[in-house]
């Protein structure tokens, strides 16, 4: 039994390790290599399959190879979109994800169907720019004049790599658009009525609330994608609290720590009440729309929350391991995510530092230590990367989220159960139950704008990879030194 | 142990209560005026005793919801007046949204058409309350007034921007959206009373507005600029030096965020 998830970790290990190595080699390779790589190290395997310290080198070899090979499938070839760009197109196509509303623009995802003449049946996608009204809807057919563009590398951005992930390889601003029907091309019908009820319950909450409060609290409970005004976004980034403006691993974790006591109260054990609280935080993935980051936080979430819950983190850690192997198989391309590997960071040092900081944090009052824990864990492991990412550090990030982190997590539980019950609510006893929300989300506001106007504390400091990596080597050789000395 | 965290809990909630209430009452239930920073753009908040607001214009964008979402109060979602000067998109566009999400009573516009696809979206929201300024269309409030001055039914929606006074407590603040100096110099001659407290610096300080003329028939102590990010060189050196030469105090929204005027005006010159 050992042995078995011994060699599951190994080939997981190999295969993150393939991907990760392709991703700095930016070239596609003949598929007949990596295919004779593959074969080759699979017939090494069964001959030296005696050899047990050679197997298992070979077997991670193999997985490598694997991972190499994944990540070169994943490489979308973007053939037929080169040929219009810098051309004045016409496309039909119909808005294939739910649309973003930035606070001067809409931005919609349209997979197209026809380009100029010519039908199109490939995966690229494109990204177009567009007046905030009239307000166009997931599954909506779409007939589109623009100037078709490339999307670009910017010194410091690599915006087309970014894009990529979606699979979006064109722009189009603001073209001139007209709507139309398109009849053969079936859109999913559950998520076109998953939307229409996310858009209503953010319509409610905002004619509940007043701004910035509104979309902060819909970002929280619905995974609204509302514009949150620009100052207080610079202010979040400021403190370090970018994080908690989206449905992220974060706050579902927190959000189960705090169920899982109402569901030990329903006398039920430790195993179905975790079950339970999986089957939750599942429900409430699907019920926001189960964007691509939706779902990671939904599974970063359950990992964390199983490491709090259990302090098991050689089980927690493994199936992060496992979780990371999977959502590489569906798209190896979040690699060049960032959210991604914050929320891994955070995940990981959630479950293998807070044993450390647990005991080394001498405080009374439990329901303090029992936020400050995880926060200071998952922010010691995501500083060297986001300092390697936005190139700054913010020094109030660690008593801002102390500060704040928990009370979110009580906004997000005033509000949640009333969500399906606002639609019998008329507006006045609708601003009397966001109350307690309102005012938790309305302090919270205040201490992110206090700080983040501080002249001093956000430091420009950008380390590069290499000096990340050994910060990474250091903290994990401390981790797991302090861990051993724990178990001993 | 448990009474420590019962006592945790209480300082917090007290705390959280204390805060949001202390803001309600001292700060968003006073009589002022916010000249919002919506970037390049007018937008006006204006919140009078007993609950009545105002707004000016709406901005570019969404901006405008922000600002007056920070200046309402919390259990306020009823917008008495709305007023958009012309329908040029640095005018009107964060109206749009503020149709979608609150109570508006009245909507008082130029008249002036245009095929902006914004627009037809507002007209569409706004169509039961609509009216089309006209001189006797005054809005009435405890201790004020709104009177309009100049009207819509140009050719160019610059010339049509609405230009009206909010005459509070014997104080006043004149709006005079994007108008240009030849209207500005109609009506100079058609001997209004353009006498004002403060001044909405026109069409964002450009140099085809604010002749010194106008000035001197205003004789504001403050004039506020609501000016953002351009290409149109806004605000323009001669007006600058128009209102230095005047003597005229001025703040511009691009340097200091959103501008809060205390109402009744308290003229400090």
């Amino acid at each position: 039994m050992e042995r078995k998830s011994y060699i599951v970790v190994i080939a997981c290990s190999g295969f993150i390790g393939g991907i990760l190595v392709h991703s700095f080699i930016n070239f596609k390779f003949n598929f007949f290599w990596i295919y004779n790589a593959l074969l080759l190290s699979g017939v090494l395997i069964l001959l030296f399959w005696r050899d047990k310290k050679i197997r298992l080198i070979l077997l991670s070899v193999f997985f490598i190879i694997f991972g190499f090979t994944r990540f070169n499938l994943g490489i979308e070839e973007n053939k037929i979109f080169p040929n219009y760009y810098d051309k004045e197109i016409k496309v039909i196509g119909i808005v294939a994800d739910e649309p973003i509303n930035k606070i001067d623009k809409q931005q919609l995802i349209i997979k197209p169907i026809k380009i100029g003449r010519d039908v199109f049946n490939g995966k690229e996608k494109i990204l177009l720019a567009t007046n905030l009204y009239p307000k166009y809807q997931y599954g909506d057919g779409l007939e589109i004049y623009c100037k078709f563009q490339e999307p670009k590398v910017f010194d410091d951005f690599d915006y087309a790599r970014y894009l990529s992930m979606q699979n979006i390889y064109g722009l189009c601003y603001w073209p001139t658009i007209t709507r139309t029907s398109i009849d053969d091309v079936r859109i999913n019908i559950i998520i076109e009525k998953l939307l229409l009820v996310k858009s209503f319950l953010i319509e409610k909450i905002n004619k509940n609330l007043h701004e910035p409060i509104s979309s902060f609290l819909a970002g929280l409970t619905v995974g609204a994608r509302n514009a949150i005004p620009l100052e207080l976004l610079n202010n979040f980034q400021r403190t370090g609290t970018t994080h908690i403006i989206a449905i992220s691993g974060w706050n579902i974790s927190f959000l189960g720590a705090m169920f899982l006591p109402i569901l030990f109260a329903l006398s039920l054990s430790r195993k179905p009440a975790f079950y339970v609280m999986l089957g939750l935080i599942f429900l409430f993935v699907i019920f926001v729309g189960a964007g691509s980051s939706v779902i990671r936080a939904g599974i970063m979430g359950s990992l964390a929350l199983y490491a709090l819950a259990y302090g098991r983190y050689n089980n927690a850690g493994r199936a992060l391991l496992y979780s990371i192997c999977a959502m590489f198989l569906i798209n190896s391309h979040i690699i060049y995510d960032a959210g991604f590997w914050l929320s891994v960071s955070a995940t990981f040092g959630l479950i293998y530092f807070s044993p450390i900081v647990d005991k080394y944090l001498k405080i009374k009052i439990k329901i303090l230590k029992e936020t400050l824990v995880p926060t200071i864990s998952a922010i010691i492991f995501t500083l060297p990367i986001s300092s390697y990412i936005f190139g700054h550090i913010s020094l109030w990030s660690l008593p801002v989220n102390i500060i704040i982190l928990p009370f979110v997590a009580y906004a997000i539980i005033f509000t949640l159960p009333l969500l399906p019950f606002l639609i019998f609510f008329s507006q006045g006893i609708g601003q009397i139950l966001f109350l307690p929300s309102a005012v938790i989300l309305n302090f919270i506001v205040k201490v992110i704008n206090f700080f983040g106007n501080m002249p001093f504390g956000y430091l420009p400091l950008k380390i590069n990879f290499f000096i990340m990596l050994a910060l990474y080597g250091l903290i994990l050789y401390f981790t797991f030194w302090k861990l051993n000395q724990h178990e001993e | 142990m448990k009474n420590k965290e019962k006592i945790f809990i209480i300082c917090c909630t007290l705390l959280f209560i204390s805060d949001f209430s202390v803001e309600d009452i001292f700060i968003r239930q006073k009589s002022r005026a916010v000249f919002c920073d919506v970037g390049q753009g007018d937008g006006i908040f204006i919140n009078l005793k007993d609950g009545v607001q105002i707004l000016v214009d709406g901005g570019p964008d969404n901006k405008f919801v922000g600002c007056v979402g920070n200046n309402l109060p919390y259990f306020d979602h009823r917008i008495e007046y709305m007023i958009i000067s012309h329908p040029d998109k640095d005018h009107f566009v964060g109206a749009v949204e503020i149709l979608r999400r609150y109570d508006v009573g009245k909507v008082f516009i130029s008249g002036d058409s245009s095929d902006i696809s914004e627009y037809q979206e507002f007209l569409r929201l706004a169509k039961n309350k609509l009216e089309v300024a006209t001189k006797d269309s005054d809005i009435n409030f405890e201790n004020g007034k709104i009177d309009f001055m100049h009207l819509g039914g140009y050719k160019d929606s610059n010339d049509s921007s609405l230009i009206f006074k909010l005459i509070y407590n014997g104080k006043s603040i004149l709006f005079t959206g994007d108008a240009p100096v030849k209207i500005e110099d109609d009506l100079i001659n058609s001997n209004a009373d353009l006498k004002a407290d403060i001044l909405k610096v026109g069409h964002h300080g450009s140099k085809n507005s604010t002749s010194e003329e106008f000035l001197r028939a205003i004789s504001p102590f403050l004039a506020i600029i609501s000016v953002g990010e351009n290409n149109y060189g806004h605000p323009s050196y001669r007006v600058i030096k128009n209102l230095e030469n005047a003597d005229i105090k001025y703040k511009r929204t691009d340097e200091e965020g959103d501008i809060a005027i205390q109402l009744p005006i308290i003229n400090d010159k």
